[in-house]
C-alpha cells in the first residue's frame, strides 16, 4: 500500500512538469504582447520606449527557453512571479481569493449530495415513477443549461422577483445559496443519473434476490444494502468533479461578483496577465492530480480488491 | 465493508458543513453593508476593483476612484474650459517654456499636512523616475526642470514650447497629488504607494478587494463639499448582474461607457421607475480606412463608402439613440474643433456609384461584386469582437456596401490584436475612436502624425500628408491663439475631407438612477468622478 501510494506520488512529479510546458507554450503561441495588453487595458497609446521598459520589466526581453527554465525553478520554490497588472505577488493575489473559491465549492458539494443522494435512491428503487421522470428532466436540464444562463434566472426568480437572496455580494449565507446553486446544478444532473443507474445494476445482483427470500422488509434491503454498494461510484464521481468544481467556479463567481481566484483568473485573461494564467492552470492541474490520487485512494480503503489488482499485474 | 461508503458520505457532508461554518464565520463582520443604506449613502456599481489608488500609475487603479480622492493643479470644465484647481492662478513665459504655478494656501491632504509647493515637486519628481512609461502624455517627456519658489508658488520648465501643459495637466493620472504619508520609503510611487492620502472631496474609508470600497466625504475639503455623505462601490464584473442588482433596488446609480447593454438601458428606461441622462459626445467612433491598400488609395472609392451608407439609420438601428450620428472626425464640444470647414455628406447611392465608376470600378453584367482589371472590390473590416456595438456595425456595412457592388469582409479580434495590427499596419480598414477630454484634440493629431501608431502609415496616400504632419508639429509649439486654431482646422479639415478617417457616431455616456437621485451631471473631464453635485433624498 505505502509503495502504490508513494509510486503514484513521484508520477505526478513528470506529469506536472508537462502541464507548466504546455502552459508556458501556450501563452507564448499567442500573438498578444502583455506589455502591449497592459497599455490598452488602460486605455493608453504607449510609446514604444514605454513598451520597451514594461517588456524589459516582465522580463520578455530574454531569449523563451531562459524564460521558461526561470519560470520552473521558481515555480519550484512556490514562487509564481509578479502579477502584470497589480504589481503584486501572484501567491499573495491568489490565496487571498482562494478561501472564497473554496467556501462556494463546499457549498455547492454539500447541495449536490443532499439533493441527488435521496432523488437518485428513489428514482433507482422505483424506476418509471414520477420521482424517476422528475430527476430525469433534472438531468436533462442540469447537463444542457449553461452556468451563467442558469445563473441569472435564479437570480432573476429568487432574488429580484421574489426577494429572498441578494443579487450579489459575500459575508452571509444568503449571498452563498444562489452561487452554490448554481454551481451544484450540473453536479446535482450527474450524480442523480450515476446512483440511479448504480442501483439498478445493484438490483439485478442475486444478494438482492437472497435477501428478498430472507423475507427481509424491501425497506431494509434498498437502504441498509442496496444504497451502501450503489454510492461507491459517487464517491469517485465526487473526487474526480472536485478539479471541475473550481474551472466551473470562474463562471458563477463573474455572474454572482464572487470574490473568489476563478473571476480573477477571468480577469487576467483579459489582461494577458501572464504569471497569473500560469499559475491558476498550474494549481488546477495540481488540484485534479492529488483529487484522483485521494480518490484512489479511498476506492483502494472500500474494496481492496483495487489495489490487490494492481499487485498481481506486477 | 458494506458500511463504508454511506460512513464516508456521512463524513464528507459532516466535513464540509463544518469548513463551510468555519469559513462563514470569519466574513460575518461585514452585515451591516446593506444595512447602513438608509443614510446619506450613494451605492454604485462599477465592473473591476478600484485596485490600489495609485495616482502616479495606471493598472490596476481606476480613473472615477483615482479622481475621487486625487486632483490636478487645473480642472477641465464644460466647453473645454481650463479652470484653476489645485493651482490658483498660473503664469506662461512668453517663449511658452516656463509655467509659474501660484498654489491654493488653504488645500490640506485628508491626513491633515499642508499642500504646497515641496509637495508638488516631490510629485512631480516620483512621475519623472519613469518618464519613458509616461511618454504618452506630451508634456512629461518635455519637462527639463521642477523647482520650488516659494511655499505657494512651482515653477516647471520645458525643454520646448508646448500649449497643452496646461491641458494635460487636468489629466487623470499620471499628474495628481499624493500626500508625503503616501509616498514608500524609497519614494518610488511605481511599486506602489503606502496609503491613499489625497487633498480630494472623498476619503476611502472601508476597502474589501474585489467586494466594495466605501468613500467618505472630506468634510475639511477645500472647495464645494459633496451633498452625499458616502458613497459605496460594489465591484460587479458581469453587464446583466449590475442591471439585476439595480433592478432589486441594491443599486442607487449606474454610469459610465458600456456598463450594460443598450437594450438593458432602454429596457430599464421604459419602466418609467428610474430617472436617466445620456451626455454629450465624449469621443467619435471613426472608421480608418488604410490608403496603403490598392483598393482604397483612391480618393473617389473613400469617398463612394461614405456616401454609400445609410449613416443616420446605422447608428440609430445600432445604439438606439445612445449614440448620435457623426459629421466630424473629432466631437465639435472639445477645443479648437468647432470651427472645422468640411462638407458633411449626406447619404446618396447614386454618387457613390457613379464615383466607383469614375474610379474604374465597374460592375460586371452578372456578378455583384464590382471589378477592375479583374480584380474584385473587396475590403476587410476589423473590428474588436468583445465590443458588440462594432460588431453590429460591421455587419450593417457590409449589407449596405454589398448594395453598392464593394464586398466587405469582417474579421472580429481582440482589443490587443486589434491595436497591435493597426500599428503594424496590416489592416485594410479598422474602428478607431479618439481619447476625448481632456486629451484631445492635441493627443489626437499627435497619434497621426507619430510613425508605428497606425494613422501616419494609413494616410500615407494623401498628397498633402508632409503638410499636415508638419503643421502637426507646429501646433503644439506656437504661442499664438489665433494662429493654433487655424492650424487646428486646417489639419482637421484636410484629414476628413479625402476621406480615410470616416466619422460614424459620436460616443456618449449613460447613467441611470433611482428616482430619488438628483442633480447628476456628466463630468467635462472623460474620466472624472460624476459624484460631487449629486444628491440621494433621504
Amino acid at each position: 500500500m505505502a509503495t502504490y501510494v508513494f509510486k503514484r506520488i513521484i508520477t505526478i512529479v513528470p506529469i506536472f512538469l508537462i502541464a507548466t510546458f504546455i502552459t508556458f507554450g501556450m501563452i507564448n503561441l499567442s500573438p498578444v504582447d502583455p506589455a502591449e495588453a497592459y497599455f490598452a487595458a488602460a486605455h493608453i497609446q504607449a510609446t514604444d520606449e514605454a513598451l520597451e521598459q514594461k517588456r524589459h520589466e516582465f522580463g520578455l526581453d530574454q531569449p523563451l527557453l531562459i524564460q521558461y527554465v526561470n519560470t520552473v525553478i521558481k515555480i519550484c520554490q512556490f514562487d509564481f512571479g509578479i502579477s502584470y497588472v497589480t504589481n503584486k505577488p501572484v501567491w499573495e493575489e491568489i490565496s487571498a481569493r482562494i478561501p472564497a473559491t473554496i467556501q462556494l465549492t463546499i457549498g455547492s458539494l454539500l447541495i449536490a449530495i443532499l439533493v441527488s443522494v435521496p432523488i437518485g435512491f428513489f428514482a433507482g428503487i422505483k424506476k418509471n415513477s414520477g420521482i424517476d421522470h422528475f430527476s430525469r428532466f433534472l438531468s436533462f436540464i442540469g447537463a444542457s443549461i449553461p452556468s451563467f444562463w442558469l445563473g441569472y434566472l435564479f437570480i432573476f426568480f429568487f432574488s429580484v422577483k421574489l426577494d429572498l437572496f441578494p443579487v450579489e455580494g459575500t459575508g452571509t449565507w444568503e449571498h452563498l445559496i444562489l452561487p452554490s446553486l448554481t454551481l451544484a446544478f450540473p453536479l446535482i444532473a450527474l450524480y442523480t443519473r450515476l446512483l440511479r443507474a448504480s442501483i439498478l445494476e445493484n438490483l439485478q445482483e442475486s444478494y438482492v434476490l437472497f435477501a428478498r427470500t430472507r423475507g427481509l422488509h424491501e425497506m431494509v434491503i434498498m437502504g441498509k444494502h442496496v444504497l451502501r454498494i450503489a454510492i461507491s461510484p459517487m464517491i469517485t464521481g465526487l473526487g474526480m468533479n472536485l478539479g471541475n468544481l473550481l474551472t466551473g467556479a470562474i463562471i458563477v463567481e463573474a455572474v454572482f461578483s464572487w470574490p473568489g481566484f476563478g473571476r480573477y483568473f477571468l480577469e487576467a485573461i483579459f489582461n494577458r496577465d501572464v504569471p497569473v494564467i500560469q499559475a491558476y492552470v498550474l494549481l488546477a492541474a495540481g488540484l485534479f492530480l492529488i483529487s484522483n490520487l485521494i480518490v484512489d485512494l479511498i476506492q483502494m480503503y472500500i474494496d481492496p480488491r483495487i489495489s490487490r489488482k494492481g499487485r498481481q499485474l506486477q | 465493508m458494506l458500511r463504508k461508503p454511506v460512513l464516508i458520505i456521512s463524513m464528507i457532508i459532516l466535513i464540509l458543513s463544518l469548513a463551510l461554518m468555519g469559513c462563514s464565520n470569519e466574513s460575518a463582520e461585514n452585515k451591516e453593508d446593506t444595512a447602513g443604506k438608509s443614510d446619506n449613502t450613494l451605492t454604485f456599481a462599477w465592473p473591476r476593483d478600484i485596485g490600489e489608488l495609485n495616482p502616479h500609475m495606471y493598472n490596476p487603479s481606476q480613473l472615477f476612484s483615482t479622481s475621487m480622492v486625487y486632483e490636478p493643479l487645473v480642472s477641465f470644465g464644460d466647453g473645454g474650459e481650463l479652470q484653476p484647481h489645485l493651482a490658483e492662478s498660473w503664469d506662461i513665459s512668453t517663449d511658452g517654456k516656463e509655467y509659474l504655478f501660484h498654489l491654493r494656501q488653504d488645500v490640506k491632504f485628508s491626513d491633515g499636512t499642508s499642500f504646497n509647493a515641496e509637495i508638488v515637486k516631490k510629485n512631480f519628481d516620483a512621475i519623472l523616475k519613469n518618464v519613458d512609461f509616461h511618454s504618452w502624455l506630451g508634456f512629461i517627456s518635455k519637462i527639463a526642470q521642477t523647482e520650488v519658489i516659494d511655499e505657494y508658488t512651482f515653477k516647471l520648465t520645458l525643454t520646448e514650447p508646448y500649449y497643452p501643459t496646461i491641458q494635460e495637466l487636468a489629466v487623470v493620472r499620471p499628474v495628481r497629488f499624493l500626500g508625503e504619508a503616501g509616498f514608500p520609503q524609497d519614494g518610488d510611487t511605481s511599486k506602489g504607494v503606502e496609503k491613499p492620502v489625497g487633498t480630494g472631496p472623498w476619503v476611502l474609508d472601508e476597502y474589501k478587494v474585489d467586494e466594495y470600497a466605501v468613500f467618505k466625504r472630506n468634510e475639511d475639503y477645500w472647495g464645494e463639499l459633496p451633498n452625499v455623505e458616502k458613497i459605496t462601490v460594489k465591484v460587479i464584473p458581469d453587464a446583466e448582474t449590475r442591471v439585476l442588482a439595480f433592478e432589486k433596488g441594491e443599486l442607487d446609480l449606474l454610469y459610465g461607457e458600456g456598463v450594460i447593454s443598450i437594450d438593458s438601458f432602454n429596457q430599464l428606461k421604459s419602466t418609467g421607475s428610474y430617472g436617466t441622462s445620456i451626455s454629450e459626445p465624449v469621443a467619435t467612433r471613426q472608421l480608418v480606412m488604410n490608403t496603403t491598400k490598392e483598393q482604397l488609395s483612391d480618393e473617389r472609392v473613400r469617398q463612394a463608402l461614405h456616401y454609400g451608407f445609410n449613416k443616420a439609420a446605422l447608428v440609430e438601428g445600432v445604439t438606439s439613440g445612445l449614440e448620435e450620428k457623426a459629421d466630424y472626425i473629432l466631437p465639435t464640444n472639445l477645443p479648437y474643433t468647432s470651427d472645422i470647414d468640411v462638407t458633411t455628406v449626406k447619404y446618396n447611392v447614386e454618387k457613390a456609384q457613379q464615383l466607383l465608376d469614375e474610379a474604374g470600378w465597374k460592375l460586371p453584367k452578372g456578378k455583384t461584386v464590382r471589378e477592375k482589371d479583374g480584380t474584385p472590390l473587396e475590403v476587410e473590416l476589423m473590428y474588436n469582437s468583445a465590443e458588440s456595438i462594432q460588431k453590429t456595425m460591421a455587419e450593417t456595412l457590409q449589407a449596405e456596401w454589398a448594395g453598392i457592388g464593394v464586398k466587405l469582409n469582417i474579421v472580429g479580434v481582440e482589443l490587443t490584436t486589434q491595436v497591435e495590427r493597426f500599428k503594424a499596419n496590416e489592416f485594410e480598414m479598422n474602428f478607431f475612436s479618439n481619447y476625448g477630454a481632456p486629451y484631445d484634440p492635441h493627443s489626437f493629431v499627435n497619434v497621426i502624425a507619430t510613425e508605428g501608431f497606425g494613422f501616419n502609415e494609413a494616410i500615407s496616400a494623401y498628397p498633402n500628408k508632409d503638410e499636415i504632419f508638419s503643421k502637426i508639429a507646429k501646433v503644439t509649439q506656437t504661442t499664438d491663439e489665433a494662429e493654433r486654431q487655424q492650424l487646428y482646422s486646417d489639419i482637421l479639415g484636410s484629414l476628413q475631407e479625402q476621406g480615410a478617417i470616416l466619422p460614424i457616431s459620436y460616443i456618449k455616456k449613460i447613467a441611470i438612477y433611482k428616482k430619488d437621485v438628483s442633480n447628476f451631471t456628466f463630468p467635462a473631464n472623460r474620466d472624472e468622478h460624476p459624484f460631487t453635485g449629486v444628491s440621494v433624498k433621504e
